[in-house]
């Protein structure tokens, strides 16, 4: 599968230099301008002293010295502004940047394969790829890092420019003695490197506990079991060994920046004397003034410091590349669009599984093995089979959200890969068995493509559809009726519906959806008796004359449907009616007469 | 205080918190007693650190090594450039300063930054301790405080000062640490250049004023609005966790929500936008000031020395020290006002912390204690029990009666939104009743303490997830003396034996991918066998109780759970819950719960032959069934 595949750091970079053009392409102008305003203010400090020590050798008079100290006032003013404004607009790029990540994220997730959401691999794959994002404020660093480093290389050119034209020589030496420094650093860049390679896992099983300290659903069980002493206990296992390393780091990092003193005190001692010696005599060159001094001075001690900025910026951009792999990883796996033929479904007049086998990707266990039948237009299915037997996979792959191993779906006797996806999947419509409402309004989510253009029409559609899902009344109730919100987290003036309502809901869902065939996976398992009957009662209206499968470990379901699939061990052990079921020894009988004999009075 | 209450008298003095602090300005008084000054909470993180002589002698050592640097660097310069101005300096002493310069730079240097990272660790160690002190409080806080919206976005933000190394609290610490050096060299410089003229030093002093209160001034103004930040991050976290959570995949797909998610992401990029814009606005405004009194320093001490040196006071090796000094002076100020800027930010949301940590979250009436040593169960009795949720006017539950002997096995039913699991929180001691009493073995539960009620139910909940743990951890609920033969039977018991036994490392299969990437997922109804097993795992349980237990399971493997409960529950007192009436009629009484209170109750076959809701129900769900034994007589 694609995610296996690892990318080179090189490609990471390229996708996210694509993917910053993509989503602001303003941002690297930004980026330019800041770091060059930032590069220049550095330079103009350098040399604001030399022009006021020239001065007195100039015979400068106290008028002169305050015009020219006001003039050099308004330009560091000028340049401070200037800095301040594009910064301004940095730090809005940047900030928008990083919302737009996650968004980016999303938007993939909804697009690629199915099957992928079912793969643990690449479950695994997405926390990977959204931790150092959330956590690490991955993009941020590479972003920040980005302009450290263009303006430390701005500034290390202009400072190598003068110190050039005082001494070429004397320029080499600071640089061997800078490279010399940052090699002694090496040691510790590497341990720094391995260190938080090793605390990026530790660091997300860590937040994981973080987060399930102070999450909802698990806070009933602390409180019965008294678990919090567990938890802490988890919590501290990680923080102490985040601790022990962080240590481990910080005392490297002191015995590096020790060795890095010493360097810095060599460099500044040959600095001091050589550049002093150059304003004592000509016997090392040509003489320079005092304020050439100061600049040479300030110049050195510039590029000794940025040189090592700049590589560590270097750094530290990788390592941002580096915690962003995942996330281009994630962001490579092909979309689904892609795939499937591009004819378009007619009505369903049969569908046909023909020898569909089936096990989930890497694992070996056949969930299917030779399952074939042919559903006819207008008829009611129910499969039935115990837990695991493979029920909800059927479903699964009539929506094409996996493909068989071997065999083949055919949807009035073409096979369902040769559709157009879209188009296929507007033939459909299911109540899975772990369905989900989505935090919109609830017209929204039951009128789920829906466009304020066909809003009358629409309307009128929907309230049919609560009523006769019985949730008319309960909407109805709400102050903002179906313009309700159905996430409390989110909204102040949102409903919290029960399970039983939810379920409801989810069935007008799939009703609305003007669709051949109906699906339903347990529609019925949070409903109570009552409600439970009523959609028995109501099912035949509710798909009148759409083709549909009902699955549900409430046997009595299965006694208005036409026909019976009984599944065991992944292949269909027989596909009648009830009544000839129910004469015969079979499994069905089994379960059947397991619940019915609850009921006999 | 609290005075010893009669069990047989209703109403109890218990504290309520989930209701007593749902008005704003009595959860703001109860959760906020004190606006906490700077002062107030450098106070309560610097108490530890006093204590500790090493840390204090490690803070100031690097203050003085750290400090005296700069200086250090005014020094050289003025005498390199005293000695290239006077006749006759030979080329030796100039080297012979440099190195002794190069020497004190390296001592002072290596000193600091040795004392500043070998003391980095000692910071973390002391958030960490902080957090925890935090999360306890999180996690044994009253349950009803944790379904408080309104609650939680006022105590919700004690986590924000404690998530990170180098922000908040830690952050600050360690920032502070390195101020000790900021402040000695400003202090050194300004004394330097007040020697030469106090003006210099003024505008300094000015600069650091005007600059703290800038940034003062921008952090306030986010925190104002932190509100409005907090709602859009908050939609927007959950839009995006939303659309990208993979069990949403195929209602996603099926019926293409994707179009409305990318639809839902436009207004929160454009509200961030605004946002940011707002607060970068007030940041350039501000800058202005910041830039005229950063340049003023320049100005003024310019000034004031090239008219020194005029004067002939000051001679020009003097001018080249002062300029330096003038250079580093203005840096370390700006550094100090801005470390000074950064730790007022990073504090502000400390107080949260202090205050949750202060604040007494668990209501509990007294100190009644169920004796329940060499008992297998307990009973439980309702009086009169009403109860609302907190910021709702519709009760629940009202006037409810109902009395669960000891050893009683006991079902549960009602209509969906009926108030069942309401009913759960409340018998648990999760949720206090709005009126009436409840009471175990006779005592009231509002006179016991809430962990001793907690400790007395096995409670399997509705929606079932397990933490990644261990199967033993998960089943024993810690990870210390663990029981492995306990927790081997309980497995058993719950009918999760056979799949544990299957897996390689049996009982210590790490459960979830989080942790162990060999990590195993169970289905829904393994998860329900697991909560089971947990329940039945706790030597203190006196009565389990169960929310839909089967709901996932087939009917046969329904079937065998119920059969076998009998032996499981050994004599405990048990109460289930089940929309599957049938089910039901292993038990000893069945109670019907609706409109807020029980309104039918007796064994099944007692019900059944009753007109009622019971019947009705019961009849409604065995139809089918019953349709189609005629159809097969046919």
């Amino acid at each position: 599968m694609s995610h296996k595949e690892d990318i080179t750091i090189g490609k990471t970079l390229k996708m996210l230099l694509s993917l910053i053009w993509k989503l602001d392409k303003a941002y690297y102008i930004i980026l330019a301008f800041v770091s060059l305003i930032t590069a220049a203010n550095t330079v103009f400090n350098i040399f604001l002293p030399k022009i006021l020590i020239d001065g007195f050798s100039r015979g400068w008079n106290v008028d002169t010295f305050i015009k020219v100290i006001l003039i050099l006032a308004v330009a560091k003013f000028a340049l401070l502004q200037l800095k301040a404004y594009v910064k301004r607009q940095e730090t809005i790029h940047q900030g928008l940047l990083n919302e737009r990540f996650p968004m980016e994220f999303a938007n993939k997730v909804m697009r690629i394969d199915y099957a992928n959401l079912e793969d643990a691999k690449v479950l695994d794959l997405k926390e990977q790829a959204l931790f150092p994002l959330t956590n690490y404020g991955a993009l941020l660093q590479l972003l920040s890092g980005a302009v450290d480093f263009f303006t430390s290389m701005f500034t290390v050119i202009s400072v190598t420019a003068i110190l050039i034209s005082f001494s070429p020589l004397f320029t080499l030496v600071v640089f061997v003695l800078t490279l010399i420094a940052l090699l002694l650093s090496a040691r510790f860049m590497k341990i720094l490197k391995e260190v938080t390679e090793t605390l990026i896992p530790v660091n997300r099983r860590y937040s994981y506990y973080a987060q399930a300290t102070t999450n909802p659903p698990f806070q009933k069980e602390y409180r019965i079991y008294g678990m919090d002493k567990l938890m802490t206990r988890k919590i501290n296992e990680y923080t102490d060994e985040m601790h022990r390393w962080l240590n481990n780091i910080y005392v490297v990092q002191g015995n590096t920046e020790t060795t890095q003193a010493l360097l810095t005190g060599i460099t500044r001692f040959l600095t001091y004397s050589y550049v002093a010696l150059r304003v004592l005599s000509d016997r090392f060159g040509a003489r320079i003034s005092l304020g050439d001094f100061s600049v040479i001075v300030g110049a050195t001690e510039s590029f000794a410091n940025t040189f090592r900025q700049l590589v560590m910026n270097l750094i530290q951009m990788g390592q941002a590349v580096s915690y962003l792999k995942p996330f281009c990883q994630f962001l490579s796996i092909p979309d689904t669009a892609m795939k499937g033929g591009r004819k378009t479904p007619e009505p369903l007049e049969t569908l046909t599984f023909d020898g569909v086998t089936f096990s989930y990707p890497n694992t070996d266990s056949l969930i299917l093995d030779g399952v074939s039948f042919d559903i006819h237009k207008g008829e009611k299915i129910s499969i039935v089979g115990l837990n695991n037997a493979g029920k909800s996979t059927i479903v699964k792959l009539i929506c094409r959200l996996f493909e068989p191993n071997s065999g083949r779906i055919l949807w009035n006797g073409i096979d369902i890969r040769d559709y157009n996806y879209e188009a296929y999947i507007g033939m459909l419509t299911c109540v899975f068995q772990d369905f989900q409402l989505f935090p919109f309004t609830i017209r929204e989510n039951i009128d789920t493509q829906y466009r304020d253009e066909n809003r009358e029409q629409n309307t009128k559609a929907l309230w049919q559809v609560l009523e006769e899902v019985d949730m008319k009344e309960a909407v109805e109730a709400l102050p903002k009726k179906i313009e309700t919100h159905l996430d409390k987290s989110l909204y102040e003036d949102a409903t919290d519906l029960s399970g039983g309502q939810k379920q409801k809901l989810a069935i007008a869902r799939t009703i609305y959806k003007k669709s051949d065939l109906v699906i339903l996976d347990e529609p019925t398992a949070a409903l109570d008796p009552l409600a439970e009957s009523e959609l028995y009662e109501n099912f035949n209206d509710l798909v009148r004359n759409k083709t549909a499968i009902f699955i549900s470990h409430r046997m009595s379901s299965s006694v208005f449907c036409d026909r019976i699939i009984l599944l065991q061990d992944g292949r269909v052990v027989a596909f009648d009616n009830h009544a000839n079921l129910m004469k015969g020894h079979n499994l069905y009988r089994d379960l059947f007469e397991t619940q019915a004999k609850n009921y006999v009075s | 205080m609290h005075t010893q209450i009669n069990n047989s008298q209703s109403t109890s003095h218990r504290k309520n918190l989930a209701f007593e602090l749902l008005d704003k300005d009595v959860r703001k008084r109860y959760l906020h007693t004190q606006k906490h000054s700077i002062f107030d909470i450098l106070g309560s993180m610097y108490r530890p650190v006093l204590m500790n002589g090493k840390i204090v002698a490690a803070s100031i050592g690097y203050a003085i090594s750290n400090g005296i640097l700069p200086l250090l660097s005014v020094f050289i310069i003025e005498i390199l450039v005293r000695l290239l101005v006077q006749e006759g300096t030979t080329p030796e002493r100039l080297v012979m300063i440099a190195g002794l310069y190069a020497v004190l730079f390296f001592l002072f240097t290596s000193v600091s930054t040795q004392l500043k990272n070998r003391n980095y660790s000692y910071f973390m160690k002391l958030r960490i301790k902080i957090m925890n002190k935090a999360m306890k409080k999180y996690m044994t806080m009253d349950y009803g405080l944790f379904e408080n919206p309104s609650f939680l976005d006022d105590a919700g933000n004690w986590s924000r000062s404690l998530e990170s190394n180098n922000s908040g609290v830690e952050g600050a610490y360690h920032k502070i640490f390195e101020l000790g050096g900021t402040l000695v060299s400003a202090v050194l410089l300004g004394g330097l250049l007040v020697i030469v003229s106090p003006w210099i030093a003024l505008v300094g002093i000015i600069f650091i004023v005007v600059f703290y209160l800038v940034q003062r001034n921008i952090t306030v103004y986010k925190h104002k609005r932190r509100e409005q930040l907090q709602r859009t991050a908050r939609r927007a976290g959950r839009f995006t966790a939303e659309a990208s959570d993979f069990r949403y995949g195929k209602d996603m797909r099926l019926f293409k929500m994707e179009g409305r998610f990318r639809q839902a992401f436009k207004p929160l990029l454009v509200s961030y936008e605004k946002l940011y814009r707002a607060f970068t606005k007030r940041e350039l405004q501000l800058s202005f000031i910041e830039s005229i009194a950063l340049v003023l320093i320049d100005v003024v001490s310019f000034i004031v020395l090239t008219i020194k040196v005029h004067d002939g006071s000051i001679s020009i090796a003097e001018f080249v020290m002062l300029l330096t000094a003038v250079t580093l002076f203005t840096l370390t100020v700006q550094l100090f006002a801005q470390g000074l800027a950064y730790v007022k930010s990073e504090t502000l949301y400390f107080g949260d912390t202090i205050d949750l940590i202060k604040a007494d979250l668990v209501s509990t009436g007294g100190e009644n204690h169920i004796r329940s040593e060499g008992l297998e169960s307990i009973s439980i009795e309702l009086r009169d029990v009403s109860f609302h949720y907190p910021g709702a006017d519709k009760l629940v539950l009202e006037n409810l009666n109902l009395v669960i002997p000891a050893g009683e096995k006991c079902a549960l039913v009602g209509v969906n939104g009926a108030g069942k699991t309401t009913l759960v929180k409340l018998i648990t001691g999760l949720y206090q009743p709005t009126g009436g009493q409840i009471l175990i073995n006779g005592t009231d539960t509002a006179t016991i303490p809430q962990e001793e009620i907690f400790s007395l139910f096995g409670v399997v909940f509705q929606e079932v997830q397990p933490l990644a743990l261990t199967i033993a951890e998960n089943v024993a609920a810690t990870d210390e003396d663990i029981d492995r033969d306990r927790v081997v039977k309980c497995l058993k018991e719950a009918g999760l034996l056979e799949k544990v036994s299957s897996l390689p490392k049996g009982i210590d299969s790490p459960m979830l991918k989080v942790i162990e990437d060999d990590g195993i997922i169970l289905s829904g109804g393994e998860n329900q066998k697991l909560s089971i097993a947990r329940a039945l795992y706790r030597e203190g349980t006196r009565m389990m109780i169960m929310d839909e237990p089967t709901a996932a399971l087939d009917a046969l493997a329904e079937e065998k759970i119920y059969r076998e409960f009998d032996e499981i529950l050994s004599g405990k007192t048990a109460l289930f819950i089940s929309h599957r009436l049938a089910s039901t009629r292993f038990c000893d009484r069945i109670v019907l719960l609706d409109g807020g209170s029980i309104i039918q109750e007796g064994t099944h076959d007692g019900l059944i032959t009753e007109e009622g809701l019971y019947r009705r129900m019961f009849l409604t769900q065995g139809k089918y069934y019953q349709e189609s034994k005629g159809e097969e007589r046919e």
